[in-house]
């Protein structure tokens, strides 16, 4: 009998995890970033707001639907130029207020910057000659978010897309 | 003796069943406790949790507080600014009030004490719209909203629905609120403020629900012995009392776990100091 109610009780405790694992699981795990369209248009996304003249550059938000990097480009007639500096890997989904990426030398006052999303090769390392710009959905173009360097530039507490 | 031996053993067995009716009862119970344990923690997550923006309110001493959004749109977009000012000026403790804007919409620059509403061609950057907050402790003092025509004056995207509803939600969050769900592809909640794959839903979320205004009237609920609406703007990046370019010399004060900064500590002069957090949502 001692078996028997040993057997019941045990029933019972592996029902009860089961049933938290069940409903749990369902309703609480976040939802997977591949769902995300709508206010962002794609997994792939970056918002950067007007800088003060600096050798750094502030991202605000920049979402990645795979592991990859921001780069900052010079401005090259009206182009993304010459690289000036770059994030280290950043991790898929979304990331706020970023790290300050170093830049090779100060931007000017006036000057239009390009702020580029690269996919990383798996080497976790940048390399433009290895790592490609992620490219927009709708668009077909690189994902970027093109900036101003101004004195008058006032950094946001908090963005929310 | 064979007596004895009969009825120890009708007790033992009877002892057993009553222990196990026992214990087979409590499990039960607690089962039924976890589900609906469960199902409140999952119900209220998504439809009825709070979804206050971090505390940010305007301070104000005196309810309904006015909000004034400056209007930097192109005539495409008045009517939509028009509808998302109407349908939060319903909350009983603030007012927008539409007012001429004061900025350029290519950088939207915020103005001190007032929301700055702008669209332009943004650029194809996976945005449609983005609101940005400057805060004092937990207080807005200015704000923007950007709406992203690269993507919204595409066939997809330059409809009433879309539009309405980027516009309302924007809006919702320089006034304190965050979203109600974030799932994209899940069921609509009627608002604004819950992300979609399909504004026009049923239900529509195009508009504010109860919830938000419930939510607003939790985060107006206090008075302050300040107000925000109309003051000076803080310093901004590089502007600070001690010269430093903040971006250089920000204090490191948390590292994630792969040992890169994750929040930042400024003191930007007068008091007061700007934290920036760096969320990992994975």
């Amino acid at each position: 009998m001692k078996t028997k109610v040993f057997l019941v009780l045990a029933g019972i405790v592996v029902a009860m995890i089961g049933a938290a694992f069940f409903f749990g699981g369902g309703s609480l795990k976040p939802s997977p970033i591949g769902d995300s369209t709508g206010l962002i248009v794609d997994n792939n996304a970056i918002y950067v707001v007007e800088q003060v003249p600096s050798r750094t550059v502030l991202v605000a938000v920049v979402r990645f639907a795979k592991p990859g990097f921001v780069a900052i480009h010079e401005n090259n007639a009206g182009q993304p130029g010459k690289i000036l500096g770059a994030s280290g890997v950043l991790p898929a989904g979304e990331t706020k207020n970023l790290t300050p990426i170093m830049l090779s030398r100060a931007t000017a006052d006036g000057e239009t910057l390009y702020a580029m999303l690269y996919d990383d090769n798996g080497d976790g390392a940048f390399d433009a000659a290895k790592d490609k710009p992620l490219l927009d959905s709708e668009s077909g173009q690189p994902v970027m978010m093109i900036f101003s360097i101004s004195v008058g530039a006032s950094e946001p507490g908090a963005v929310n897309l | 003796m064979i007596t004895k031996i009969m009825n120890k053993t009708m007790f033992s067995k009877f002892h057993i069943r009553t222990v196990g009716a026992i214990v087979a009862l409590a499990a039960i119970i607690a089962i039924g406790v976890v589900i609906a344990f469960v199902a409140i923690i999952s119900i209220g997550g998504v439809a009825y949790s709070s979804h206050s923006w971090g505390n940010y309110h305007w301070a104000r001493t005196a309810n309904p507080v006015t909000v004034k959004l400056g209007d930097n749109v192109g005539t495409a977009w008045d009517s939509y600014l028009t509808t998302a000012s109407r349908d939060w000026s319903v909350s009983s403790v603030l007012d927008t009030l539409i007012v001429p804007g004061k900025t350029n919409p290519n950088n939207c620059r915020a103005v001190s004490g007032r929301v700055e509403v702008c669209n332009s061609k943004y650029g194809n950057n996976g945005w449609l719209g983005i609101a940005s907050i400057w805060v004092s402790g937990s207080h807005i003092t200015q704000g923007t909203v950007k709406l992203n025509d690269s993507y919204l004056s595409t066939a997809k995207y330059n409809t009433p629905v879309w539009k309405n509803f980027i516009m309302c939600q924007e809006i919702g969050h320089t006034l304190g609120l965050d979203h109600q769900d974030v799932n994209f592809s899940n069921s609509n909640l009627g608002t604004c403020m819950d992300y979609t794959n399909n504004p026009s839903g049923p239900p529509s979320n195009e508009r504010p629900n109860a919830h938000d205004y419930e939510q607003l009237v939790t985060i107006y609920g206090h008075l302050d012995s300040i107000t925000t609406v109309g003051q000076l703007a803080l310093p901004g990046r590089g502007q600070y009392a001690n010269g430093a370019d903040i971006g250089e010399r920000g204090m490191s004060t948390q590292k994630d776990s792969r040992g890169r900064t994750s929040r930042y500590g400024r003191d930007i002069g007068n008091g007061e100091k700007l934290f920036t957090f760096v969320i990992w949502v994975e």
